[in-house]
C-alpha cells in the first residue's frame, strides 16, 4: 500500500488533529492573556474628566440641588449609599497615619469616614475615603469616577439621621498637587468629599498616580423614619 | 549563702537575659513591621478618649516593649464648650527609658490634636497591654478644666493600685491609696503582677494629682497591665481645675443722641368766640426734658419751644467697641499628602472565567496535539508498512 502526501492532507485525521490542536491554543492563549489583563483598560482613566488639577472637571449641579439644608449635630457615619453606582455599605472611622497623611481603610471594600473632621452633615467638609481597587480586583469606590452632578449619596448616621447629599462636581488631582484644603477645609456649607485613586497605575510603585474626589453638598436632613 | 547569692545572680541574669532579647525581638519588630495599629481613637467628637489598648490595636503580649503614652485633655466651658485632645504614643523597645528625643525618632512615635465641641468625660487607656514579660509602660492622663470662676467641683475620688505589683520583689508606690467603686480615676489595678522589677524601678508607681474636679471625667488606665515578669508600671493621672473669669459678653452698644429743635416761637392766634385759652406752661416730661410750651388759645398747636432729647436709650452702656471674630466653622485636623487608595489590582486582576476557559483550551489544545502525533505516527508507521511490502 502506497500514500502519497496528497492524499493525506485531506484525509488525514493527524491533520484534523493539528488544526483543532491549533485553533485551541489560540484560543487558550487570547483568554489567558485577557483574563490576566483583566479591568486594565477600565482604570487608565476617568472617562469623562481630565486629569490635568488646571483642567480638573467641575461639573456644576443642577440648579434645584443646591438646597439649603439644615446643619446637623455631630454623629458617626454608619453607612454610605450611593444608588447610582450600587453602593450600599457599612462605614468604618480613619485617623491619621503617624506622618500625618490620612489612614485609608483596611477593608478594600469598606470605605472609611475621617474623623478628625466633621461628620456628614456637619458644617464644613465631611471626607470619606475608599480604595478603587485592590491586589485582587476592583474596590469599593472602583466606579466612583463614573458619578455626575446631580446623583444622591447618603449617609446615615448614627442617630438614624440620614444626610442626603447631592454630587456637584467630580475632579481628578495629580497625587503631588493634591488640594487638602480644598477637600478638607470648610468652605461655609456642609458637604461631603469622597475621595479614591484614579488615573494611571504606576506598576513600579504600585499605586496611582491621581486622586478623584468626588464633592457634594448637603441637601437634606432626614429624621429617622423620615420619607427619602 | 554562697548557693543562695549564685542563684540570685543566675535569676537575675537570666531576667537580664529574657530582657535584652525581648528588646532585641521587639527591636526587629518594629523596624521590620513598625508600629502595629497604634492608632489614637481619640474621636473628637466622642467624650471618651481611647488610647493604647488592645482594641486599638496596641500590642497586647508580646514580651519587652516599652510604652509611653499620654494624653493631654482641655475641656473648657468659658467660652462655649469644646475640649482639646492632643494624644501622644511611643513605643520602642524594653531596654532604655526614652528622652523625648528619643521617643519622637522612634518608628512608632506619632502625635495627634484633635479638637472637639464636646467635653470630653472619660479617658481610657493603657489596659491590659505589654503583658509579655521585661516590659514597662508609662502612661499619663492629663485633664484641663477651663471653666468659669463660679463653677462647683467635686472631689477627685480613687481606685488604684488594688491587686497590683504582688509578684516577688515587687515594690509599689501609689499616692493616694483608694479603693472608691466607681472612683473617678481608676488605674494600676491588677498590673505588674509578674514579680521582680526592671533596673531598680518600682514596679507599681502611681500617682493622682487634683483633688477637685468642676467637670465629669473619669479616667481608667494601667488596669491589667504589665503583667509579664520583670515588668514596671509608671503611671499619672493629673486634672486640673483653671478658673477663669468668664468673658464679658457681647454687647450692642446704641448711643444715640438725637435732639430734634424747633426754633423761633411759633405763634398761633385764633382769634373769635371759641376761645379755650390755656395759660400757663403746661410740661410734659417724657424721657428727658420734653417742653411743650403753649400759648395763646385755641385748638393747640404747640408754640414755643420744643426740645426732645433722648440720651442713652435702649441697653446702652458704652463699654467701648464691640469686637466679632468669626473662626471658620467645621474645620477638623487637614491631614498632608494625598490618599493611597489603590492597589493596582483591577489592573492585575484576574477574570477567572477567561482563565478557565483558556486553561480548559489549553488543556484541550495539548490533548489535540498529542493526538494529532499519535495519528501522525500511526500513519507513518502504516506508510512504512506499505512501502515494505
Amino acid at each position: 500500500m502506497s500514500l502519497s502526501p496528497a492524499s493525506w492532507t485531506v484525509t488525514n485525521p493527524s491533520r484534523r488533529w493539528g488544526i483543532i490542536s491549533v485553533t485551541l491554543l489560540l484560543v487558550a492563549g487570547v483568554c489567558l492573556w485577557v483574563g490576566l489583563r483583566g479591568h486594565e483598560v477600565l482604570l487608565t482613566a476617568p472617562a469623562r474628566h481630565p486629569s490635568s488639577p488646571a483642567t480638573s472637571s467641575t461639573l456644576t449641579a443642577p440648579a434645584g440641588a443646591q438646597v439649603t439644608a439644615p446643619v446637623a449635630g455631630r454623629s458617626v457615619p454608619v453607612s454610605l449609599r450611593i444608588p447610582a453606582i450600587g453602593i450600599a455599605v457599612a462605614v468604618s472611622t480613619l485617623g491619621l497615619n503617624p506622618d500625618g497623611t490620612v489612614e485609608v481603610p483596611t477593608d478594600f471594600q469598606k470605605p472609611g469616614w475621617y474623623r478628625l473632621g466633621p461628620s456628614p452633615g456637619q458644617m464644613g467638609s465631611a471626607v470619606i475615603l475608599g480604595h478603587v481597587d485592590s491586589y485582587q480586583g476592583p474596590a469599593v469606590f472602583f466606579r466612583l469616577r463614573s458619578l455626575s452632578a446631580g446623583d444622591p449619596v447618603e449617609v446615615t448616621l448614627a442617630d438614624g439621621v440620614v444626610a442626603d447629599f447631592v454630587v456637584t462636581s467630580v475632579a481628578m488631582y495629580p497625587k503631588d498637587q493634591f488640594p487638602s484644603q480644598q477637600v478638607y477645609g470648610s468652605h461655609g456649607n456642609s458637604a461631603l468629599q469622597l475621595v479614591t485613586c484614579g488615573g494611571t497605575f504606576d506598576s513600579l510603585t504600585r499605586s496611582y498616580l491621581s486622586n478623584i474626589v468626588v464633592y457634594t453638598s448637603l441637601r437634606a436632613m432626614i429624621p429617622p423614619g423620615g420619607s427619602r | 549563702m554562697e548557693s543562695v547569692i549564685r542563684l540570685a545572680v543566675a535569676g537575675s541574669q537570666r531576667r537580664w537575659f529574657v530582657a535584652v532579647l525581648a528588646a532585641v525581638i521587639t527591636a526587629a519588630l518594629v523596624i521590620l513591621v513598625g508600629v502595629p495599629g497604634a492608632t489614637v481613637a481619640a474621636a473628637p467628637a466622642a467624650p471618651t478618649v481611647l488610647q493604647c489598648n488592645p482594641a486599638q490595636s496596641f500590642p497586647g503580649t508580646t514580651a519587652g516593649w516599652e510604652v509611653t503614652c499620654n494624653v493631654t485633655i482641655e475641656n473648657s466651658i468659658t467660652s462655649g464648650t469644646s475640649s482639646t485632645i492632643t494624644a501622644t504614643a511611643c513605643l520602642t523597645a524594653a531596654g532604655v527609658i526614652p528622652t523625648p528625643a528619643d521617643c519622637a525618632a522612634s518608628p512608632g512615635y506619632y502625635k495627634t490634636v484633635s479638637n472637639s465641641s464636646q467635653l470630653v468625660t472619660s479617658v481610657n487607656q493603657c489596659n491590659g497591654i505589654a503583658t509579655g514579660g521585661g516590659s514597662n509602660v508609662y502612661c499619663d492622663v492629663t485633664v484641663i478644666n477651663d471653666i468659669p470662676v463660679t463653677t462647683p467641683t467635686s472631689g477627685v475620688t480613687v481606685d488604684q493600685c488594688i491587686g497590683s505589683g504582688t509578684g516577688g520583689g515587687s515594690t509599689t508606690s501609689c499616692v493616694p491609696l483608694g479603693s472608691t467603686s466607681s472612683a473617678t480615676v481608676t488605674q494600676c489595678n491588677g498590673s505588674a503582677t509578674g514579680g521582680g522589677t526592671y533596673a531598680g524601678e518600682t514596679t507599681v508607681n502611681c500617682t493622682v494629682s487634683g483633688a477637685t474636679t468642676a467637670l465629669p471625667v473619669t479616667i481608667n488606665q494601667c488596669n491589667g497591665t504589665a503583667t509579664g515578669g520583670g515588668s514596671a508600671v509608671t503611671c499619672t493621672a493629673t486634672i486640673t481645675n483653671n478658673f477663669a473669669a468668664a468673658p464679658p459678653p457681647t454687647t450692642t452698644t446704641t448711643t444715640t443722641s438725637t435732639t430734634t429743635t424747633t426754633t423761633g416761637p411759633t405763634t398761633t392766634t385764633t382769634t373769635g368766640p371759641t376761645t379755650t385759652p390755656t395759660t400757663g406752661p403746661t410740661t410734659t416730661p417724657t424721657t428727658g426734658p420734653t417742653t411743650t410750651t403753649t400759648t395763646g388759645s385755641s385748638n393747640l398747636t404747640p408754640t414755643g419751644l420744643t426740645t426732645t432729647t433722648t440720651t442713652g436709650s435702649g441697653n446702652l452702656t458704652p463699654t467701648g467697641p464691640t469686637t466679632t471674630t468669626t473662626v471658620a466653622a467645621g474645620t477638623g485636623v487637614i491631614p498632608g499628602g494625598a490618599p493611597g487608595t489603590g492597589a493596582g489590582g483591577a489592573s492585575h486582576s484576574r477574570d477567572s472565567v477567561l482563565l478557565v476557559m483558556g486553561g480548559l483550551a489549553l488543556f484541550g489544545g495539548g490533548a489535540a496535539m498529542l493526538q494529532a502525533i499519535r495519528r501522525r505516527r500511526i500513519l507513518l508507521a502504516q506508510h512504512r508498512t506499505g512501502e515494505d511490502e
